[in-house]
């Protein structure tokens, strides 16, 4: 049996930059990977570092992008210094484009929310008229019906892919045990300590923290945790590398370093699946083509789909058992985007117990507050 | 033109030509949709352009396509060729681009024939230009009358690396080399599979007489190579590879490489199938029952496509799959399905009795499969070496999804079919597992590319 | 690269342009061919490196015969057939995108 002081189960984004975090405090991480067959939320998605619209409703997990936004050049350059992977991060700013006037004044309105529900009003994202966006754009005409869009300064993208070999990287650099091919089947609490067992043996901790994606509400129940999370397909695209034309990314559509263009924006509520469809490719593929009509000669090499973990309302979980002291509960559907204050705050939290501010915003009794009123 | 068919057939070689004209005989609504610009598959390539000129050198085997293609042009069914696949789905709602224009038509049934493809040969310097797949300079000779440049040198293993050479000799090339990766103990273990050979003797006097030719010819010929690589600057130059326990080199100016062929799997395993691996040539087949159904409702297989077996056999098989298909959609009954399929299956089971013995003498060739070096170039696409798939593995990828992940093995152009299989037995022969174990690159839309405009127009079949 | 067996067979002779050189070929070759017929051996330079490369496979499998064809980029010529006038150039690494900016 393998022990160590903490004991992460899931390597995705999430999961293994909590492990590197830890690892700054602790010589002994084990990292648990199922591998093959998880869903890996990590690999499929598009690679943004977002701020702008999220948060409605919820002012202090604004911040928290916004916070995380906010260190990210900094940290994108450490990890990449320590690591040799190129991580491609770039932080130009980003926009949203409105197809038609309707969709502007929606727009409109959801930032005019964000900024009344933010601190002071500091609230910092800009809506722009169609000219004011293609002088930003100069190298891509805008289509006909584009009405304008919202500019963040905040915002930036990288290539996920990298992000996770990095975490990778760095994890087993520091001499983190990362065990891969591994699936947790059952967490047993005994003596203030954590026995797992596993596909391959069993594992025992201090402390375990599960960030297992779409799995956690299985292993939190078994310590004592009522985690729900449900899975929201997204659809995505990615064409034929093509000369850079696109520095800036966009809600929906981007370039990356390599000078394919991803495209994707779709929310489905399937379940576990992960097949794509042909309807909602294509609606993409409109959007593309009206928001920039050169693109429309772009050849799609491949689009597949992957799983958001969502939260009843689409914000992180970050809870420590109340029955199973030790045991911590990390999920979010923003991965990339908190990679930098889970490595760091949310590692201090499960090391030292020193909670960020205005936590409980982000624990499971907000739940039970929406459940009773 | 319809928006619905009884059957629509994938691929127009022998197994799809073959199930067209039984599916019309039967009364089904038959459509064909193929590729190339006229029927004949790869095997029968071109066969109504064929060069009067070149008739003697196609062979006897090549122009039995013939009567087939015009039994298929007088069947009725439908034929759209030049169409390009690009996603099937379980709904058996087909899509397609024909003339710059994607659309989508349904089907009752499908029959998958798309055949087979070389297997890639990963050897070093195998990317630079002068090099090409053996069954590629086969398909310039009977497409487009045209044949590598001397001095050529064959490499790897496979009847049709012997068929090749043959064509090369009569065309009056410079075949300076025919090395093989393959050797006596092939020959040897191959033995107990002779008797059932014997049952189809004129495939065995066909390779004989193959042999004898190049023989005749005075070909340096070496068997049981190693360590093959491609030297050259910007063209190729050489063939190196050990051998006879020496070094040698041979200059060439073409270099053909053969390491046998595998069936072709984009559609079924985009439709998630169910897969098995036949271990004597190291491919992935779909499960199949005797008629070709898959394991997926409404899907069929006829062909190379299902496991490699041939031209003849295809052509039964492709019949078979019609005929079943016909009582499944009520056009045939149970009786007349068993009378019309009992000479058919015997013709099949005699013709497939030749494999056994072809699969061991000619096994695939351990480099090929696995490239002993880290230099050798494994993705063309994303230009990824050996050593940069061995790297993934060593940082805890364990499938060919988690080291395209990492490295980007197979997000090219090509999207995996020229890499996957020699990832995942990379994968495995560093990890020292099966195989069966490493799984496959998942295959998604489109199969071939379209562009951001043409789905955007794409009409959805309701 | 590769030789034409009857260069007086019956075929119609056709006109192409490739890289700006005016170059006869026989009506039924696919692009791919056509061009290593013409005294050059690479069709290509990768997207990455920049090397060059040539067709591999000339059954659609292998993508190493992508070419620019009338103006489209990324074709794959060995799917294609010559006609006459046929602009063909090679594909040098990434595709650009022709786009007049008018702001």
């Amino acid at each position: 049996m393998k022990h160590s002081d903490f004991l992460v189960i899931g390597a995705g984004v999430i999961g293994s930059a909590v492990a590197c975090g830890l690892l700054r405090k602790s010589r002994s991480v084990t990292l648990l990977d199922e591998g093959g067959d998880a869903l890996r939320a990590s690999l499929g998605n598009f690679g943004l570092v977002w701020v702008q619209g999220k948060g409605q409703g919820a002012r202090r997990y604004a911040e928290w992008c916004h916070e995380a936004s906010e260190v990210f050049p900094e940290y994108a350059q450490k990890l990449q210094d320590e690591t040799g992977v190129d991580l491609a991060y770039r932080k130009p700013g980003g926009l949203t484009l409105c197809h038609g006037e309707e969709e502007y004044q929606k727009r409109t309105q959801v930032l005019a929310r964000l900024k009344n529900e933010s601190r002071h009003g500091a609230y910092d994202c800009s809506m722009l008229r169609r000219q004011e966006i293609q002088q930003m754009l100069p190298t891509l005409t805008l289509g006909p019906g584009i009405a304008g869009g919202s500019y963040s300064p905040h915002d930036g993208y990288l290539n996920p892919l990298a992000l996770l070999k990095a975490l990778h990287t760095s994890f087993t650099l520091g001499e983190g045990a990362f065990c891969s091919g591994i699936a947790a089947t059952n967490i047993y609490h005994e003596h203030g300590r954590f026995l797992v067992t596993t596909s391959k043996g069993k594992f025992s901790a201090e402390k375990i923290v599960l960030a297992a994606g779409h799995g956690v509400a299985r292993l939190a129940a078994m310590v004592g945790m009522q985690v729900e999370v449900h899975p929201e397909q997204g659809q995505l695209m990615v064409t034929e590398r093509t000369r850079p034309v696109l520095s800036m990314p966009i809600s929906g559509i981007q370039q990356t370093a390599e000078g394919s263009f991803i495209v994707g924006l779709s929310k489905r509520e399937i379940g576990f699946n992960t097949d794509t469809d042909t309807r909602l490719l294509k609606q993409m593929a409109q959007r593309v083509v009206n928001a920039f009509p050169a693109l429309a000669s772009l050849r799609i090499v491949r689009s597949w789909s992957a799983l958001r973990i969502l939260s009843a309302d689409g914000l992180p979980i970050y809870q420590q058992s109340e029955s199973c002291p030790g045991a911590y509960v990390v999920t979010s559907h923003s991965g990339i985007t908190l990679a930098p204050l889970h490595q760091t705050l949310i590692a201090d939290w499960i090391v030292d117990g020193v909670q960020p501010e205005e936590f409980e915003s982000f624990g499971t009794r907000r739940f039970d507050v929406e459940k009773t009123a | 033109m319809k928006s619905l068919y009884d059957l629509v057939i994938i691929g127009a070689g022998p197994a799809g030509l073959a199930a067209a004209v039984a599916a019309r005989d039967f009364g089904l609504s038959t459509l064909v949709l193929d590729e190339q610009q006229i029927p004949g598959g790869q095997i029968y390539r071109s066969i109504e352009k064929a060069l009067t000129e070149n008739t003697p050198v196609l062979g006897k085997d090549y122009f039995h396509g013939q009567k087939l293609v015009e039994r298929f042009r007088q069947a009725g069914a439908d034929y759209l060729p030049e169409a390009t696949i690009w996603d099937l789905g379980r709904d058996l709602i087909v899509s397609c681009l024909v003339d710059n224009q994607a659309r989508q038509i349904r089907a009752r049934h499908i029959l998958i024939a798309v055949g087979a493809m070389e297997r890639p040969v990963p050897i070093p310097g195998w990317t630079l230009p002068g090099v090409m797949g053996a069954a590629a300079a086969d398909i310039l000779f009977k497409s487009c009358d045209m044949i590598p440049e001397g001095p050529v040198v064959l490499a790897g293993s496979g009847p049709l690396q012997l068929l090749v050479a043959c064509r090369l000799i009569d065309n009056g090339v410079k075949v300076a080399g025919m090395v093989e990766t393959n050797g006596f103990g092939d020959n040897l273990k191959a033995l107990p599979h002779f008797p059932g050979a014997l049952r189809v003797p004129h495939y065995l006097i066909k390779g004989l007489s193959m042999l004898w030719k190049v023989r005749q010819a005075g070909i340096p010929a070496f068997r049981n190579a190693t360590n093959l690589r491609v030297e050259g600057d910007e063209s190729a130059e050489a063939l190196c590879f050990d051998a006879r326990g020496k070094a040698q080199k041979i200059p060439a100016k073409t270099i053909l490489l053969h390491e046998g062929v595998v069936p072709n799997l984009q559609l079924t395993r985009l439709l998630g199938c169910e897969h098995q691996w036949y271990e004597p040539q190291r491919y992935w087949k779909p499960v199949l029952d005797s008629w070709g159904q898959t394991s997926v409702n409404g899907i069929s297989v006829a062909g190379d496509a299902g496991g490699v077996f041939g031209a003849k056999t295809a052509e039964a098989a492709g019949h078979l799959a019609a005929i079943d298909i016909s009582s499944r959609l009520q056009a045939l009954s149970a009786q007349e399905k068993a009378s019309a399929a009992a000479p058919l299956l015997k013709e099949r089971a005699r013709e497939m009795s030749i494999r056994p013995f072809l699969d061991t003498v000619f096994p695939p060739g351990r480099q090929a499969l696995v490239p002993p070096g880290n230099e050798t170039l494994v993705c063309r696409c994303e230009e990824l070496t050996a050593g940069q798939i061995r790297e993934a593995v060593a940082l805890g990828a364990l499938s060919p999804g988690q080291v395209k992940a990492q490295t980007r093995a197979g997000m090219g152009p090509c999207q995996g079919r020229m890499c996957g299989l020699t990832v995942a037995e990379i994968i495995a022969a560093s990890r020292q597992v099966p195989l069966a174990e490493v799984g496959h690159l998942r295959v998604r839309p489109p199969l071939k590319p379209i562009t951001l405009g043409q789905l955007a127009k794409l009409e959805i079949a309701e | 690269m590769l030789k034409r067996l009857h260069e007086n067979s019956d075929r119609k002779k056709v006109t192409i342009n490739f890289e700006g050189v005016q170059i006869e070929v026989l009506a039924g070759e696919t692009v791919a061919a056509a061009v290593l017929a013409a005294e050059t051996d690479y069709t290509r330079t990768s997207a990455i490196s920049g090397v060059h490369r040539a067709p591999y496979c000339q059954m659609g499998i292998c993508f190493e015969c992508l070419m620019e064809i009338d103006g489209v980029p990324n074709r794959q010529a060995c799917m294609i057939e010559v006609r006459e006038g046929m602009k063909v150039n090679r594909q040098h690494g990434a595709r650009g995108l022709s786009d007049e900016v008018s702001v």
